[in-house]
């Protein structure tokens, strides 16, 4: 808890609680000034008190010494003291009682003496009036009476009690001011010395506290600077690299340049190769065009003889079926001849030209039996023949679908070899257009590059600036746990 | 095949054929005549060498395999019928050519001992014509007598 402390909390907490045992001693020192100030003023008060009362005591004993010069001596002279005394008693007496207003006791022993001196007062003159105008005799019996005196007596007795407890409360307050003044002396005192210890303390508190923190925080510090210089020594290193391999980049870079120009040129002259070869393929294409329609009139022609051959050949078969009727009826006719040499036979000598003819007549039928079998075998080969012509001209039929269907291949590839050559020729000005940017953004990219390793200049100085300061910073990191630490310092 | 001599006698003339490999003769005056085949209806429990009944000339004649009767197997293809007289009766033989007439008496032996009982009692001579057996066939005695 204490270590999340910041530093002016704790030297908050460590000067504010001697502040406020100072601020204790400052209350209670002003509250004591203040009581015997009080006291002060109670102890005038009360000698002040007893100052009137001696005052009305005195002019009472005024009073009644003028009146006994007076009548025994007749002069008027005497009757100086009487008269003030008459002048001023009542004054005198009106101030004692504002100074008793605050206390009940001491106001009834005043109504007392008030009436008393002022009943004196009255009185002394009576014996005056007398020896004014009785004479001595007169008035010295009226003294002797003794009236005056007892009042006197007791005006005595009444000043003394008040003037005596009056002392005691002086007496009082003297004491109160000693134990007071007694008291402030020891809180001020160990007040004073508490304030001290305290403040001792915390100052030591807080200064091992700080001294802890800050030479943690100075060790880091110390830390942070070395790794600071060696960042920096790294980074003025890494800016020196930096700035040969911009160089290095730039070079390259107006090699690519010059060599993105080159291949534009020679994506240019693959334009117009593109381009002829379009040219060429098209009429290729056309050509190939040409000779399909050619193999189709061939392979219609073909197709004619097809029909040719295969109408020959169903010729053939018709004569196939003349000449087996004719081979039938040869056959018949060798039956009919051998029952007409059996039927001659049986009619014995009449029978024998019959015979003749009858075996001429199946000479002849064998002759044209042996007839049908030459012409069916011609038949055959023609038959034969017209089939090997029509397998021959089927063949060149399929042949001629296969050299149509290829020329279709042909003319569907000269057409793909027309587009891939327009692809081409697209792609290759394409590829113009897109190295000319390249070698647009390959400038650009130069003048950047050249920028970077101004830049770079511009880091190297800074890291080199950055080093000294990082190194101004460790030996100020240094100077700083010194002055926190002596002793590791040292 | 020599055929047709004005002097040749007419009680000489032979029909010549072929069946089942064999060249066989028949003499004319036992021929009534030779035709393409016709049908033939089946006879149950006939001879073997009986192919079946043919109508011919409105008149039902057994059909006799001539192979069969000469070789023991069945001749697979008859091109021709060929009516003969058996005694008093006609019979059709199934062949397979009808090669002709021929006018010369046919030479020939009788079967020796070794194939007389061999060969069926029908053939009545044995010869040899162009390196090929030649065979005589009396045709009283191709059916039995019933």
């Amino acid at each position: 808890m204490r270590r999340s402390w910041t530093i002016g909390q704790q030297l908050a907490v460590g000067f504010g609680l001697p502040i406020l045992l100072i601020i204790g001693l400052g209350l209670f020192s002003f509250r004591t000034s203040h009581q015997q100030v009080d006291t002060a003023r109670r102890v005038a008060h009360t000698h002040e008190v007893i100052a009137d009362i001696v005052d009305v005591l005195s002019l009472v004993k005024d009073a009644e010494t003028g009146q006994r010069g007076f009548i025994i001596s007749g002069a008027d002279e005497f009757l100086t003291p009487y008269r003030t005394a008459v002048d001023h008693v009542n004054r005198e007496l009106t101030e004692l009682g504002l100074l008793y207003a605050s206390s009940p006791r001491q106001q009834a022993r005043f109504e007392v003496l008030q009436g008393l001196v002022r009943e004196q007062v009255l009185k002394l003159g009576d014996p005056i009036a007398v020896r004014q105008r009785d004479g001595l005799e007169v008035a010295a019996k009226l003294v002797a009476i003794g009236e005056g005196k007892r009042r006197m007596d007791e005006i005595r007795r009444i000043t003394r009690e008040m003037i005596d407890e009056e002392r005691a409360a002086l007496a009082e307050r003297a004491t109160e001011a000693e134990q007071a003044a007694a008291w402030h002396s020891n809180v001020v005192g160990f007040g004073t010395v508490g304030t001290i210890v305290l403040a001792l303390l915390a100052a030591t508190v807080v200064m091992r506290t700080l001294d802890r923190q800050i030479g943690s925080s100075v060790q880091s510090l110390q830390s942070a600077s070395s790794e600071l210089q060696a960042a920096a020594t790294q980074q003025a290193r890494g800016a020196k690299g930096q700035v040969s391999s911009s160089v290095e980049a730039s070079a390259t870079m107006r090699e690519l340049v010059a060599t993105a120009r080159q291949i534009a040129e020679s994506a240019q002259r693959v334009t117009l190769v593109a381009t002829d070869n379009a040219t060429a393929a098209r009429a290729g294409e056309q050509t190939v065009v040409a000779a399909r329609t050619a193999i189709e009139t061939v392979k219609q022609q073909v197709d004619r003889i097809v029909g040719h051959m295969l109408e020959l050949g169903r010729r053939s078969q018709d004569i196939g079926a003349i000449v087996d009727l004719i081979n039938e009826l040869s056959e018949q006719t060798n039956i009919l001849a051998i029952n007409a040499t059996i039927e001659a036979a049986g009619a014995g000598d009449a029978g024998r030209r019959f015979a003749v003819i009858a075996d001429e007549i199946r000479r002849l039928a064998d002759r044209v039996g042996g007839s049908t079998k030459d012409i069916r075998s011609l038949i055959e080969e023609v038959r034969g023949a017209a089939n090997t012509s029509v397998m021959a001209t089927e063949d060149g039929a399929k042949a001629a679908d296969a050299c149509a269907r290829q020329f279709v291949e042909m003319s569907v590839s000269f057409s793909r070899i027309a587009g891939s050559v327009e692809s081409t020729a697209d792609a290759s000005r394409e590829i113009e257009l897109s190295t000319r940017q390249q070698s647009t953004a390959v400038e650009q990219a130069s003048t950047a590059i050249a920028e970077v390793a101004q830049t770079a200049r511009e880091t190297d100085a800074s890291a080199a600036q950055m080093l000294e300061t990082a190194v101004q910073l460790t030996s100020l990191a240094r100077q700083l746990a010194a002055l926190i630490r002596r002793e590791t310092a040292a | 095949m020599q055929t047709g001599s004005m002097k040749t006698p007419a009680e000489r003339l032979s029909l010549v054929i072929r069946a089942g490999g064999w060249l066989c003769a028949i003499p004319v005056q036992d021929v009534v005549e030779t035709m393409r085949p016709l049908p033939i209806e089946p006879v149950r429990e006939a001879p073997p060498f009986v192919r079946g009944v043919s109508v011919i000339r409105g008149e039902p004649l057994p059909v006799v395999d001539l192979g069969f009767l000469l070789r023991g197997t069945e001749t697979a293809d008859a091109r021709r019928f060929v009516t003969v007289r058996t005694g008093n009766r006609r019979v059709a033989l199934a062949v397979d050519e009808v090669v002709g007439v021929s006018r010369e008496e046919p030479a020939g032996k009788s079967a020796p001992p070794l194939l007389a009982e061999a060969i069926a009692v029908h053939v009545e001579r044995l010869a040899a014509l162009d390196a090929q057996a030649f065979a005589v066939l009396n045709t009283a005695r191709l059916l039995p007598v019933t």
